[in-house]
Order: C-alpha cells, then structure tokens, then sequence
C-alpha cells in the first residue's frame, strides 16, 4: 500500500515535470515538431512474488511474455508519450490456493495463461548536456488475464477450475544516457518498480463450488535497467534492456527490446 | 417427548446391536512374546526429531547451490576452471557421476546460475539441489501395524491374515503433511464409551463426556467397542507409543449410548446425537446402527447436520441394505468397509445410500486398559467390521473441518466423497452401492492438487 502510494505520487510527479517547460541547456535542437511513431514491443519478465503466507512449499514466481504494438507520440523533442496495446503470456508457480474446497496449487506444469496487455510510458528529458543526459521515465504496465481452465484431476467425479490473473507494473526513475556515440545511446534506469494484482481461481465439482482471490505483489520494489537506444536511421529507432531487480537472497530480471519507425 | 414416549414402545424392538458383534477382536500378539524379541518396546527408542512431527515445510531446494553434472570425459583441472569461471565454488564432488554441489554467488539466483550452467557444452546437467525429506510418519510404536493408514504390504499380525497390496490405504502419511487436525476440533464417539486411562486416549478426551445408557456424567467405556473405535479416530499421535488416530491432533467427546452388551436403545442414541452437536461436537462417529427406520432417528441426524455436524455412519457388517442411521442418506456419510487389498469386505452392507468406503479388516485400535491381562497384552486389538471403517472417515472429516473451518457440513461430505478412490472400478466404474464413491484417500481430501494444462 505504502509503494503504491508512493508510486502514484512519483507518476503524477513525473507527468507534472513532463508538461513543464523544456529544461534550459537542453542539449536536443529543436528542429522537429510533435511526430508519431509506432513500432512493436516484446517483453519478458521474470518476478519472485510475495503471497504473504506462511505456509510456502514453493517460493511463488511469476513469468510472462509480452508483445505490444506501440504509437508514441512526441510533443517536442526529449518529451514523449507511448501507448501499448498488446498479448500477455503469464506462467506461475507455486500458488496454492487453500481456501477452496478442494485446495488446488498452480505451477508450471498449469501452463500460461493468456491476457490483454495495455500501457503507457511518458519520458522527459531533464539536464542534457554533450555527453550526458538526465530523462526521467514512468511506464504502467496492466495484464488483464482471460480466464483459462483446467480439469482437476484424480476426483471421482469431474470437476473443474477456471482461473484469472490480473496483474500491473509502474516504475519510475531516472534515466542517465550517454550521447557521446553516434547512432547508439547507451542509458542506466534505476528505477522503483513495482509489481500487483491478483489471482482469481473458482473451482466447480458437481454442487461443490468455491472462489479463491489471491493478492500477489513482486518481492522488489526496485531495479535496475541497462539498455541503449540503437538509431539505424532519423525514422528507425531500436531500444534494447536488460532488467535487474535484487530481491532478499536472489535477483529478478526482465527484458525488453522496442522498435519504433518514424509515421 | 412424545417421540421419546413411542420411542419407549417400540425399543424392545430396535435395540441396536453394535456392530461389535461383527468385529472380531484379536490381540495384536502376547506381551510377553513381543518383551522376549524386542525388550525395549516402549522403553529405550528414542523420540524421532525430539519427539515433534517431522513436517515436509520449507524451501524445496538448497539456498545458493546448484548441482552440475559435467561430461565424464571434462577433466577436473577444467571442471575447476569452469567452476570459477562462474564464480562458483565447489562444495562437494561425487566422483562416480561426476557431479559437483557449488555454491553459487550472491549476485545469481539459483535458477538463474543453473541455466547458465546447463549452457555450456561441458555440462550434461545443472539444477538446484533439492531437499528431500522423511515423509510424516508417526513415532507410535505400533504405526507400522496400521496398514489402513499406511499399507507398505507389511504382514498383518493376525494369525492366519496375510499381507496386504501396498498403497491399499487411505493416504494418511501424505494428508497429515497437510493438515494434523487442531484441539479446536472434536469428534463425539456416540458409542460404549471410553477408557479415560488409556495411554492413547487420556490425553485427548474433551470430558467425562456423558453417559445416556446409565444417565449419568461419566462415560466410562464396559464394552470395549467405543475405546477401540476413539483410537482408530483419533489416539494420541506421536507419542512414542501405541497406535496412530487419523485426527492427530483432535479431541474425543465420549457420549456412551450402548451399554456393556454393546445394545443401544435408539432412544439413548437419539440423545446422544442431539447432546454431541450442542456440546461442541464438530464431527460425529456412529460405528452402530440397526436395522429399522425411525423418524425420530432421522431427526435427529438433520439437527446434527443442520448445526453443520459432520456425521460419518456405519453401513453394517450383514452382506444387507444399509442399517439406521447410515440410511440416512442427506444427513451422514454411510460407510463402507474394504480390505487391505482395497476390496469390498463380503459382509460389508451394501445400497444407494453408501457414500465411500474405508479400511475394515484387521484394523488395529486401543482396547480397553481394564479388560486386557496387562501382564500378556499390549491395550490394543485388531478389529473388523464397519464399525472400523467409520472412524477413519470421521477422522479424515475432523481434519478437514480443522483445515477449512469455513466449510459446511455438506461441503465437506462432498470433499471426502469426491476425492475417494474408486477401487473397484474393474467391476463397477463410477459411484456403485458397494463402496460408493471408493475408498477415502486423504492426499486427495486435504493436499493441494496440481492443476496441468
């Protein structure tokens, strides 16, 4: 509760600052007004949750791919806003729901579950100067997961279980680029980055009913992003990160590569 | 009163005869044999883990370590190379597999490191070294008599009874690394009573409980049935001695119906099943039945059930339809009896009304302190019948209602029905009027199920 709130004041933060003024010493010309870009985004991330549960047989995780279509759109130079439309792939392991009638556990072996990807992402340039440059990024990310349904085996009678994952990301952080390079722009984004939802699980055995709702949360709020933005021409851009969230006794990590072309 | 007052009438014509006619006590073996070959049962072995469960929790595999198997032909100058090329440190090597424990460094996961090890072309595996544990087995000195809950084959200690196909059992060993049952729970035996001195059960009456074939407070077992059939519910587990219940860790409420004949006036059981649900019964056992109908029999059951009593009921042990009260079908769980090869017993009652099964033959319980010869037996027998089959059940209900207290007494007959075993699916596949929807199986009741696409 406390990082969601601090994150929605950071967004809005971020948001407020992008439509402020450009930064004097701005180190990007001016010479463009507002343009359209889109381009495809893919996306794989791989999070330890935090189910708050004693019992824990298995340390719970969860994995997706993802794939978006992108439209940014640049107000001015250095200030940017990007819309994600895409496919979620989401996998879990290790979350057992035990307040059903019959307890069920998801892992791997459940298979991905499908869902709706949308997003956004706005970024503003801050300080810039020859060869070094300050931005400031927020991205939120929402997986809206279709229902999927599994058999439940080893009863004496058929029953089923129909499960739905919704889950969300929002980070915020800087992003220290260095332009010194023609054509590729490498960037550091340490960022507070943070990962929630639920896991809706209902279970049907002939009159035996139940519905399960479990709260997941990533167990970092923090990471660490390394990229660079790759400029084959003035239409084409390609953005590539590798993501590290340090977690107690272990690391996370994401990827993302994005490219984008000039409407 | 007025049904009490019919019910008056027509006793002489319903006395129930428990099921304890049907079952066979036998004494698990003499004392003073056992003493000869091994003298220090119950004295000199030790406590398991201190005397505590051995419980299957915690993380499945060893934090910071990973286990590599590299190519038999990779020398060990190069295995260290590559090891620190990693930045891992060899712990341990198993030379016939050439398979090394490292430790992994803080900055990896141990998934991560396994993967980037099983990338390199000199490894033919790497993974995390994973924890294996002892399964939940009891310290009771005479669990490895109990093939109901743990069938291994073993020979069953019965003069002429042989040994049984293994995993013909309820899963007990694997439900209890779920759930042991809680204080909180209690199972009213509505039977002869109990032996409040014996080592398996003192500890786990909830009272003197009450006695409706004597009227009076103390419910004194001077038939033997009811302490056989508490300890088979629920004796005190893991305390170095005795037999094992299926209700670990949950209390016995002794409400004394049949008197020392083993007959019981429904007008007694009637009482005993309304006085069980207002003093805190969550779970009902009736190892006994009779033959009529009665309305207020009946009744009776739907007040139990309606205050969300789990009642499990013996089918009886006459080769006929379902005895009184198991035919109460809405309102209890009728049950039937199996064999330690997981098959119906011959003289297991049979019809619409049976709900599942479970173990009966040469089932070990707690015997009555005061009616063994402590000087050549063990306070223990080997009992047959349904009468020993229903406290199994009961058991496995009290573990349940400990578990997901929030389910109703309806939501949890489904859950034992429905993770039943159908053991006899060679001959009748699906629900039959033999044993129902099979033989119980607690791993299904209670263990989360792993869901796969």
């Amino acid at each position: 509760m406390r990082y969601r709130l601090i994150l929605c004041c950071a967004l809005i933060f971020v948001v407020l600052f992008a439509l402020a003024p450009p930064a004097v010493g701005q180190a990007r010309p001016d010479t463009e007004s507002s343009s359209f870009r889109a381009g495809l985004s893919f996306g794989y991330l791989s999070r330890t949750l935090d189910l708050n549960e004693e019992v824990q047989d298995v340390i719970p995780k969860m994995t997706a791919l993802l794939a978006s279509l992108v439209l940014e759109y640049e107000f001015r130079p250095g200030f940017s806003l990007s819309a994600h439309v895409g496919y979620s792939s989401s996998t879990f392991d290790g979350l057992a729901f035990r307040r059903l009638p019959y307890s069920l556990e998801i892992d791997t072996d459940s298979g991905s579950i499908g869902g709706i990807l949308l997003g956004a992402e706005v970024e503003k340039s801050v300080l810039g100067g020859a060869a070094f440059g300050v931005d400031i990024r927020g991205q939120f990310f929402a997986s809206l997961g279709l229902n999927k349904e599994w058999k439940i085996p080893g009863l004496a009678v058929e029953g089923s279980a129909k499960g739905k994952p919704i889950w969300m990301k929002a980070s915020v952080g800087p992003v220290l680029t260095y332009r010194g390079w023609e054509g590729v722009t490498p960037f550091l984004y340490p960022r507070f980055d943070y990962l929630w939802g639920n896991f809706e699980l209902g279970q049907t055995v002939q009159d035996l009913k139940g519905s399960e709702k479990k709260d997941i949360k990533g167990k970092s709020p923090f990471a660490l992003g390394l990229g660079a933005d790759f400029e084959f021409s003035s239409s084409l851009r390609l953005r590539a990160e590798a993501g590290l969230h340090p977690r107690p006794n272990g690391i996370d990590y994401s990827f993302m590569v994005q490219t984008l072309l000039a409407l | 009163m007025t049904i009490l007052k019919r019910k008056s009438l027509v006793i002489t014509a319903l006395l129930l005869v428990l099921f304890a006619s049907g079952y066979s006590f036998q004494k698990a073996r003499e004392e003073r044999t056992r003493k000869r070959a091994t003298p220090t049962i119950g004295r000199t072995i030790l406590s398991l883990n201190g005397g505590l469960p051995l419980r299957a929790e915690g993380p499945r595999y060893a934090p910071g370590q990973v286990l590599v198997r590299f190519k038999p032909s990779v020398s060990t100058q190069f295995v260290n190379a590559t090891l620190a090329r990693y930045d891992t440190k060899k712990i341990k090597r198993i030379s016939h597999l050439n398979l090394y424990q490292v430790r992994i460094p803080d900055w990896a996961s141990v998934e991560e490191m396994a993967y980037a090890l099983s990338q390199n072309p000199d490894v033919m595996y790497a993974g995390p070294n994973y924890i294996a544990r002892i399964m939940v087995t009891p310290n009771d000195l005479l669990f490895r008599e109990q093939w109901a809950l743990n069938n291994t084959g073993q020979k069953i200690d019965v003069p002429g009874a042989p040994s049984g196909k293994a995993q013909a059992d309820i899963k007990a060993t694997t439900g209890w690394e779920e759930a042991k049952g809680s204080a909180e729970t209690v199972v009213a035996i509505i039977d002869s009573g109990i032996d409040f001195e014996h080592p398996d059960l003192k500890n786990k009456t909830v009272s003197r409980g009450r006695d409706f074939a004597n009227e009076d407070w103390d419910a004194t077992d001077d038939n033997g049935h009811g302490t056989y059939v508490a300890g088979v519910a629920a004796a005190d587990t893991n305390n170095d001695e005795g037999i094992a219940g299926v209700a670990w860790n949950c209390l016995i409420l002794p409400v004394k119906v049949a008197d020392k004949e083993g007959i019981a006036f429904y007008s007694d059981l009637i009482d005993g099943i309304l006085w069980a649900a207002d003093n805190g019964a969550d779970v009902i056992n009736l190892s006994l039945g009779g033959d009529q109908p009665d309305d207020s029999l009946r009744d009776a059951l739907r007040y139990a059930h309606d205050k969300d009593v789990v009642v499990a009921a013996a089918a009886g042990n006459d080769n006929t339809a379902v005895f009184y009260p198991a035919a109460y079908d809405a309102y209890c769980l009728a049950v039937a009896a199996t064999d330690y090869n997981d098959e119906r017993t011959d003289w297991s009652c049979f019809g619409p009304e049976v709900d599942v099964a479970a173990p009966g033959e040469f089932v070990l319980g707690t015997y009555p302190t005061y009616m063994t010869d402590m000087t050549a037996y063990l306070p223990y027998a080997f009992g047959s019948g349904t009468s020993a089959s229903t406290p199994h059940v009961a058991g496995l209900a009290a573990l349940i209602k400990g578990l997901k207290p929030w389910l109703t007494a309806d939501e949890i007959m489904d859950v034992i029905r429905f993770s039943s075993d159908d053991v006899n699916s060679g001959e009748h596949s699906g629900r039959d009027d033999y044993i129902g929807y099979g033989r119980i199986n607690m791993e299904k009741a209670l263990v989360p199920i792993k869901l796969s696409k």
